[in-house]
């Protein structure tokens, strides 16, 4: 497990950075965007992981491919992770940071599914039903699942709220199994 | 009926008028982060504890097992091919538990309870739980109840007590599951329940011996719990601990039961196959260092309780598959460590023919002696002192011809023994019978039986005090005692018996 707590420390590392410089978001969109054009190009992947490349031609190889796209602070993170041979954890590190850094601002992500997309009034509510509860401000994100045929799915961190039409039919389910 | 139906109806009816409420369900969820081999690592489940049944959804249940700091490791009971990456998995609450009770009986099922023979379903209300800690001292009383195996050399010198927990172990095909399976027939009529779990073993192996069991009637008290070889890894593990806890119900009725763990050596590989998938650190043959406490706390449920706890018992038989008759391998030492004893058998007197191939010298039962009957103590402790005997004179007597008359007929009053202890398989003796026979070997009355016609004498000879003195056996197994009267009385029974048949005795002539 001491794998993941080093990949903590750099998602760490990178939300205190980022909000002291007040560039966190920047930074942030610069590597989703790096992250996932090194997964869309494997070729790409490969020579910026391979052992046999020495680490300039490496550096040499990003700065042609993302040129002034990018800042310096994000080019430093990339090199760094390349020097240590992290950058394979790129997508956990980012996942990592983006929940370290809702926690930093006393955020709470709500993941709420839904068969059609909620309107704002009605994110609205959810939020303020929710943080009743939770005492705790609340952002939304709102993931649209036709699974579920009907009403809402709540997931707040590792409880779930099933409101949905699928778990109703669901535990009747179960319950005319039980009965027999 | 129907009135009650709708007074229900119209109860619940009134409760929405009242107050109308949409029921939601609020569940601690997970959600997969990698599956494979059986095994899932699942982040989130905060407040989930160890052995607790996970629900994977699609009638798919896990275990978990490692409770680490951002994730949960789960082995899965059943088909893993069915779990996806994300998927959500929701706690259930319950440790792992089975199905007990009455209505498993007669039955064939998996470690989960479920039936596995075609019968139909089990219907249990009764769950116990498939971790338990071991009856403690004070709830114990010592062994002094025989359970009879019905083999003879089992009965007489390595003999096994109710809550007793001895060991079978040998080679590959040198009889243990023979044993275990003699003694579950042997129990037809008697008032114990038996238990077999057989651990990735062969289903053709099963299918046979539920057969003979079949056949033998002693289906009628017995439980098979069944995990074949092609079940996943995870239902290997739990059988035993399964089997244990619908043993355990018996025993907390007050019954005696006989469990077969069929085998543990196989049951050490599935928890090695676990442990390393769960990235546990190996040790010593890369079981993992708990492998000891794997075997320790099931066998230590094994117990016989005290009257004013029930009175039930467990009697547990495991079996352990050795190497090339290797017992100082790691699993074998643990195993004979944690027994009362051990049945020792060797492939080198199963092909010789002495059948069952116990290793008389090598097995012993360490709380035995106390659990046998008077009659049957009385003519064992001299049996294993002739068997002793006779296997240093014969080792010695290879290397010379000349012998003297008195080690002359020690050894033939030896290979007499030796020819009485062998038994077939399927076919468990009485323990009266067993007395007389052995009665009649130690006191020199087979001296004159031709070697090769000792089986033949001895079915004669048990069919002639069935059928024209059954008051002896009937003395025995009532007095459970061999008083004066009662021995003249064999003598003289056993010398008119051989009257009768001459043509198996040692001719008189040839001798000379």
């Amino acid at each position: 497990m001491s794998q993941t707590s080093t990949i903590k420390h750099y998602a760490t590392a990178l939300v205190e950075l980022g909000i002291e410089n007040q560039c966190y978001e920047a930074l942030v969109a610069d590597l989703v965007d790096v992250d996932s054009k090194i997964n869309e190009n494997l070729e790409f992947k490969k020579y910026l992981t391979d052992k046999h490349v020495t680490f300039t031609k490496k550096q040499e190889a990003l700065k042609n491919t993302f040129q002034d796209f990018i800042s310096d602070k994000t080019y430093n993170f990339l090199y760094l992770l390349i020097k240590d041979g992290k950058l394979l954890d790129l997508s956990s590190i980012l996942k990592i940071a983006a929940k370290t850094h809702l926690e930093s601002q006393d955020l709470f992500e709500v993941m709420v599914e839904s068969v059609i997309p909620l309107t704002v009034a009605q994110e609205k509510k959810i939020q303020e039903k929710l943080s009743q509860t939770i005492k705790q401000k609340l952002i939304t994100k709102n993931i649209i699942n036709p699974e579920i045929i009907g009403g809402l799915k709540i997931f707040l961190g590792d409880t779930e709220i099933d409101g949905s039409i699928r778990g109703k039919i669901l535990r009747l389910k179960k319950k005319i199994e039980d009965y027999e | 009926m129907v009135q009650k139906k709708d007074d229900y109806v119209i109860e619940a009816l009134k409760k929405q008028i009242n107050e109308f409420k949409e029921h939601v369900s609020v569940d601690t969820v997970g959600r997969v982060l990698e599956v494979g081999d059986g095994i899932a690592k699942i982040s989130g489940l905060s407040n989930v504890m160890y052995s607790e049944m996970l629900d994977f959804g699609s009638g798919v249940f896990g275990v978990a097992l490692n409770l680490e700091e951002d994730a949960v490791g789960a082995m899965i009971l059943g088909d893993w091919l069915k779990i996806k990456e994300g998927d959500v998995v929701k706690s259930t609450g319950r440790v792992l538990e089975v199905p007990v009770g009455e209505n498993l009986i007669g039955r064939v099922v998996n470690p989960l309870g479920e039936a596995m023979d075609g019968k139909g379903k089990i219907d249990s209300k009764i769950f116990y739980p498939v971790e338990k800690i071991a009856p403690g001292v004070i709830t114990r009383k010592s062994v002094n109840v025989p359970v009879q195996t019905g083999i003879k050399a089992v009965d007489s010198m390595i003999p096994i007590g109710r809550g007793q927990r001895e060991l079978i172990i040998g080679d590959r095909q040198t009889g243990k599951t023979a044993i275990a399976i003699d003694t579950i027939i042997n129990q037809k009529g008697k008032d114990l329940i038996c238990v077999y779990v057989a651990i990735a073993q062969k289903e053709s192996k099963i299918a046979k011996i539920v057969a003979k069991l079949e056949e033998a009637g002693a289906m009628d008290h017995t439980i098979i719990v069944l995990a074949g070889a092609s079940a996943p890894t995870s239902l290997n593990y739990i059988a035993p601990f399964a089997g244990c806890a619908m043993a355990e119900y018996f025993m907390d009725k007050g019954k005696d039961v006989l469990i077969v763990y069929d085998d543990l050596s196989k049951h050490a590989v599935a928890y090695r196959e676990i442990s390393l998938l769960l990235r546990r650190p190996p040790g010593r043959e890369a079981y993992p260092g708990d492998v000891f406490y794997l075997h320790s706390r099931l066998l230590e449920r094994s117990a016989r309780l005290d009257k004013e706890y029930g009175g039930g018992s467990i009697t547990a038989l495991p079996i352990i598959e050795t190497q090339a008759g290797d017992i100082s391998a790691y699993i074998p030492t643990n195993v004979i460590s944690i027994t009362d004893g051990q049945i020792f058998l060797e492939s080198d007197l199963f092909y010789q023919g002495i059948r069952p191939a116990i290793n008389v010298g090598l097995s012993v039962s360490r709380v035995g002696s106390s659990a046998q009957i008077k009659a049957m103590k009385k003519v064992a402790g001299k049996l294993r002192l002739e068997v002793a005997q006779y296997r240093e004179l014969a080792a010695f007597a290879q290397f010379g011809s000349d012998l003297d008359e008195s080690t002359k007929n020690q050894l033939e009053r030896g290979k007499r023994i030796v020819e009485i202890l062998k038994q077939g398989q399927y076919v468990p003796m009485a323990v009266e019978k067993q007395v007389v026979i052995l009665f009649a070997a130690i006191k020199g009355l087979l001296d004159n039986v031709d070697v090769s016609k000792l089986n033949e004498f001895e079915i004669g000879l048990h069919n002639y005090l069935e059928t024209t003195v059954p008051e002896i056996l009937k003395e025995i197994l009532e007095k459970k005692e061999i008083d004066e009267m009662l021995e003249a009385k064999i003598i003289k029974t056993i010398n008119e018996y051989k009257s009768t048949v001459e043509e198996l005795l040692v001719k008189a002539e040839a001798d000379v």
